[in-house]
């Protein structure tokens, strides 16, 4: 849904991307380097895992999946109902014009 | 089809922490680096991806469904937060006519 929209707006204003200098890019390419590098070295100290392997072949049904999320997990998904009716609402109020600016 | 699905089996947990670990960066360096706004939500959504491919290896390395059901909540979020954020996106360019994010320091004083 996103990159719909990502590709739809991108191409409106495709002229207008704006550059940044080339310090920052050193700067930016350094610092997600030294993460990836952090990372790859923290995971060489670890010794070689079991390979990931589907014990339980009924893991990613979805009827126990739903079996988990409205037992377990019931609470934390009507909060997060309520959190995606708070987001619509508030995207609705932010993307709307307002309708005193339009008179002036 | 059945040499590939023997091949899927070999792979250990590392790689799935390697290749995640990769993705992450990459959605980092996007942050950083880009200064349109949609393409910064496009790397965010990037992190919380490979986050939820952890989350999803880890799942069936445990053989626990709870991973599973925490991705749906990581994705609830992200739809939540990309809602809001591309209203924001839209405001802003209604009212300086650019997605640079440059123009947003004036937020500063």
């Amino acid at each position: 849904m996103l990159f719909l929209y990502t590709l739809m707006l991108i191409n409106l204003n495709k002229d207008s991307e704006p550059v940044k200098s080339n310090m920052v890019k050193i700067a930016a390419v350094l610092g997600g380097g030294c993460l990836l590098v952090v990372l790859v070295g923290c995971l060489k100290q670890v010794g070689v895992a079991d390979p990931v392997l589907l014990k339980d072949p009924g893991l990613g049904l979805v009827q126990n999946l739903g079996k988990v999320l409205f037992n377990e997990f019931l609470l934390p998904f009507e909060i997060s109902s309520l959190l995606l009716l708070s987001a619509m609402v508030g995207a609705v109020l932010l993307a709307t014009k307002d309708p005193k600016q339009k008179t002036v | 089809m059945e040499s590939l699905t023997n091949t899927i089996k070999l792979v250990p947990l590392n790689h799935y922490i390697l290749l995640c670990s990769i993705i992450f960066s990459i959605g980092v360096m996007g942050v950083l680096l880009r200064r349109n706004a949609i393409i910064i939500f496009m790397s965010i959504e990037l992190m919380l991806n490979s986050v939820n491919l952890l989350l999803t290896a880890f799942s069936v390395y445990h053989g626990d469904a709870s991973g599973q059901v925490f991705v749906f909540f990581v994705m609830a979020l992200a739809a939540a937060e990309v809602a809001v954020g591309l209203a924001i996106i839209v405001m802003i360019y209604r009212n300086t006519n650019s997605v640079d994010t440059n123009v947003l320091n004036r937020l500063k004083w």
